[in-house]
């Protein structure tokens, strides 16, 4: 992780003192936009700033034109760097590979010699922030004319890596606070979080990593607790790292007096699917909810388009995770448990009304459920599916 | 934490001691240890042992570790200290602490194994973050300048940011606080060595090697390792067939560049002035092994052995090849590592030579 | 809260974020994965 790197310790030791010091709002930014430069162009080198670069200028000029055509057009751009650069070797190897393998196999090698080795730092990332901001231009939304508002908006280096996806209507004013007015309470503020970051991420969730990865391949063999306790500590594995992520990053921004949005709220005390999604990166869900769920017609078209579209967004969902068959695997997986949590009761007459009860009467119970649910997701998500499935028997069997 | 000696009753930095299981003892640390063990005013000739796990006494028990047999027939005017551990290069972890401590030790030795070919700089081993400690730390004599700037090639990003962890290191003393915690009070990390004992104190930890089955040295036992053993063998450097060449009558010889590459790699192991102060051991194969491999492999290490110690001595340094010095099966606990015998064997081959080296300095008027 | 407890409790919790971050410094220079062989 970029953040837990001494090069990065060193660099926030002189960036944040000195944007401390100077004073007024031009010269805060202008050293913020320095040190983010500074950042992005450290860690992407110079194959993983270009391609940005080219897409921030497109964005940023449609962005100002105004004109929903040239937004659009932006839009397509900014999707297809992301499409090529992270997904071609995929959907070439499940597209063509499925008629015609060989076919497939020589353009894999041509576009592995064609592309560089790792797509561009964080383009999934800027991808979604730029389609948002474009998405919302198109829509009449107000638009960002200064290339300094812009420039920071783009390479904000807390959340450039990883998130939290910002808002241009939440960022910019907290940009604008931040550089006026932040205090000694922010800075402090910032260092716990920080602190409370490092500790999920470095303390616990790289020692259960270890142990995880240790044990994986001999899950089925282990006593029946063992399983269980692994099976518990894959789950908090991945929210403790994530979320110890995004807590380094919402307090590097605090530091700045900047607050951008929470990822993260308890997502393992959820009572069912929806209200995971609500809790668990929140500010990607919330993403995909505003600029592809909706635009597809949402709930508005009736039950079988609402449950045809969760499922797409949720595929992509998974697909965004990562070019592999088991991520898009995990989103369907998350696209059928919120369509059976959304609908039961709807679609199994009275017997899904009864059970709705049931689960409305005995909040554990259905706490239970959805955490069995989201953790078996995990198994998908880390693993192949046939040893996904060994593993999710064994819990099950002596 | 840094000053003070906290190891107590050490013989080696077997693997709960070293970074196989997370733990990264400092410079400061084991410079403390060595002056615990050997403070600089008593009247006694320090041996610092390096290598890899050969000399960290792989296979051998705490109590039959053949340093402490070394110990024994040096006697009282020497005192060993084992520095050596798992896939060290010659001049790591010991030579390291050899090379801060040789001018507060005038008559202090170095004694490292390796295999001839193997010549790796500390500054890009394995254990490459103790020289960088010891570096930053000033606690280096000058000359190791010389030896931290031998890139080959410039320092990768990776190595950038080693390194300035390792500079910070020098002015926070991170590692050497939160060892001394690991190694006195509660370790912070899991391993897959340690299990459930992962976070226990690493000073309550047995010897790793205590632990372990005793050493099963026949050929039942060698049989099952074979195959895969075999293979790596012919990867290692004194078989490798294209640093060779053949003469006339069928035999080898050392294709010159390879010899010219090896030369400039030991003369600058060390200070030069300290070539003269270390004992550097190729120790054997087991004649097992090398009995399955050809002819022509068995030749073409033979003479890589030869050649190691023509080019050391040439360099000034003292070597010592254990080839054909009598080493049998039952010596061995695997390919290379040693059984409780053949470290008997090690120490009395490595004593002599320890003896040898002193000679010309306490009796220079024999010539 | 008195402000001479206030600025007491604020000190040691300063300590003890510089003490974590002494920590976090330490942690993340160790590699995750070990590296080389066991013997026997």
């Amino acid at each position: 992780m970029i953040f837990t790197t001494y090069w990065f310790l060193v660099f926030a030791a002189i960036a944040f003192p000195i944007y401390w010091l100077l004073p007024g709002r031009l010269p805060r930014f202008v050293w913020l936009l320095a040190v983010c430069a500074i950042f992005h162009g450290h860690f992407a080198g110079a194959a993983g700033v270009l391609p940005i670069i080219v897409l921030a200028l497109a964005t940023y000029f449609a962005g100002r034109s105004g004109r929903p055509g040239w937004c659009a057009a932006a839009i397509t751009l900014c999707v297809a760097a992301l499409g090529i650069y992270k997904y071609a070797p995929f959907f070439t190897n499940a597209c063509i590979g499925w008629f015609d393998p060989k076919l497939a196999e020589q353009w894999t090698a041509w576009i592995k010699q064609t592309l560089p080795a790792a797509p561009p730092l964080a383009i999934s990332f800027f991808t979604f922030e730029f389609v948002h901001y474009l998405y919302d231009v198109r829509k009449g939304r107000p638009r960002i004319d200064s290339p300094l508002e812009f420039a920071l908006f783009a390479i904000f280096f807390p959340t450039l890596v990883a998130g939290p996806i910002k808002r241009r209507g939440d960022f910019l004013p907290a940009l604008y606070h931040g550089a006026a007015a932040v205090t000694p309470e922010d800075v402090v503020a910032g260092l716990c979080r920080i602190a409370l970051g490092f500790a999920k991420k470095t303390v616990i969730s790289d020692n259960l990593a270890q142990a995880i990865n240790y044990y994986a391949p001999v899950f089925t063999k282990v006593p029946l607790g063992m399983r269980w306790l692994l099976f518990a500590a894959i789950a908090f594995r991945i929210l403790l790292d994530f979320s110890g992520y995004s807590d380094i990053a919402i307090g590097l921004a605090r530091m700045f007096g900047i607050t951008v949005p929470e990822n993260f709220r308890w997502p393992y005390l959820a009572r069912n699917i929806q209200e995971f999604w609500q809790r668990w990166h929140i500010s990607l869900s919330t993403w995909i909810r505003d600029y592809i769920y909706i635009p597809l017609g949402g709930s508005r078209h009736g039950i079988t388009r609402k449950i045809i579209n969760g499922f797409i967004v949720f595929a992509l969902c998974g697909l965004w995770h990562g070019a592999a068959w088991n991520f898009i695997l995990w989103g369907v997986f998350h696209g059928a448990g919120l369509a059976i949590c959304g609908n039961y009761r709807l679609l199994f007459g009275p017997v899904g009304v009864s059970l709705g009860n049931f689960f409305d009467r005995f909040p554990p119970v259905s706490w239970a459920v959805t955490t069995l649910y989201v953790w078996f997701g995990w198994l998908l998500f880390f693993y192949p599916l046939p040893q996904a499935w060994q593993m999710a028997l064994s819990l099950f069997s002596k | 934490m840094t000053h003070k000696n906290m190891f107590r009753r050490f013989t080696r930095l077997n693997p709960y001691l070293e970074q196989e299981t997370s733990f990264y003892p400092t410079a400061s640390q084991l410079i403390a240890l060595v002056r615990a063990q050997c403070p600089p005013s008593s009247d006694k000739t320090l041996v610092i042992i390096g290598g890899n796990s050969v000399f960290n006494g792989s296979g051998q028990k705490r109590d039959d570790i053949w340093s402490e047999v070394l110990q024994r027939e040096l006697g009282d005017s020497y005192k060993v200290v084992n520095l050596s551990a798992p896939g060290a290069g010659v001049v790591d972890n010991g030579g390291v602490i050899f090379e801060a401590l040789a001018h507060q030790y005038p008559r202090a030795l170095l004694v490292a194994n390796t295999e001839p070919g193997y010549y790796k700089p500390a500054n890009r081993s394995a254990y490459a973050y103790l020289f960088w400690d010891a570096y930053y730390k000033g606690l280096l004599p000058p000359e190791a300048k010389a030896v931290a700037n031998n890139a080959q090639g410039k320092p990768t990003s990776y190595e950038r940011e080693f390194r300035l962890g390792r500079w910070l290191n020098s002015r926070l003393y991170f590692n050497d606080l939160w060892s001394g915690v690991a190694y006195r009070y509660v370790s912070t990390i899991w391993t897959s060595a340690l299990r459930s004992r992962s976070f226990e104190a690493r000073k309550k930890l047995p010897d790793w090697y205590n632990k372990r089955p005793p050493v099963e040295a026949n050929e039942a036992a060698f049989e099952k390792l074979l195959p895969l053993r075999l293979e790596s063998f012919r990867q290692r450097l004194p078989f490798v067939a294209e640093r060779f060449q053949r003469n006339a009558d069928g035999s080898f010889v050392q294709t010159p560049e390879s010899l010219h590459e090896e030369q400039q790699e030991i003369a600058a192991l060390l200070p030069a002035d300290l070539h003269s102060r270390s004992l550097i051991v190729f120790t054997p194969y087991n004649p097992w092994f090398l009995a399955h491999l050809t002819e022509d492999e068995r030749q073409r290490a033979a003479i890589s052995y030869r050649n190691g110690v023509d080019l050391l001595t040439k360099e000034g340094f003292h070597a010592l090849s254990a080839w054909d010095q009598g080493f049998v099966l039952s010596d061995f606990g695997d390919t290379v590592h040693l059984a409780p015998s053949g470290g008997h064997r090690i120490a009395d081959l490595v004593a002599k030579a320890i003896r040898g080296m002193n000679a010309p300095a306490t009796a220079p008027a024999l010539n | 809260m008195k402000p001479p407890l206030r600025f007491l409790l604020s000190f040691a919790g300063g300590i003890l974020l510089g003490v974590f971050f002494h920590y976090v410094l330490y942690r993340i220079s160790l590699s995750v994965e070990p590296f080389i062989y066991f013997a026997f």
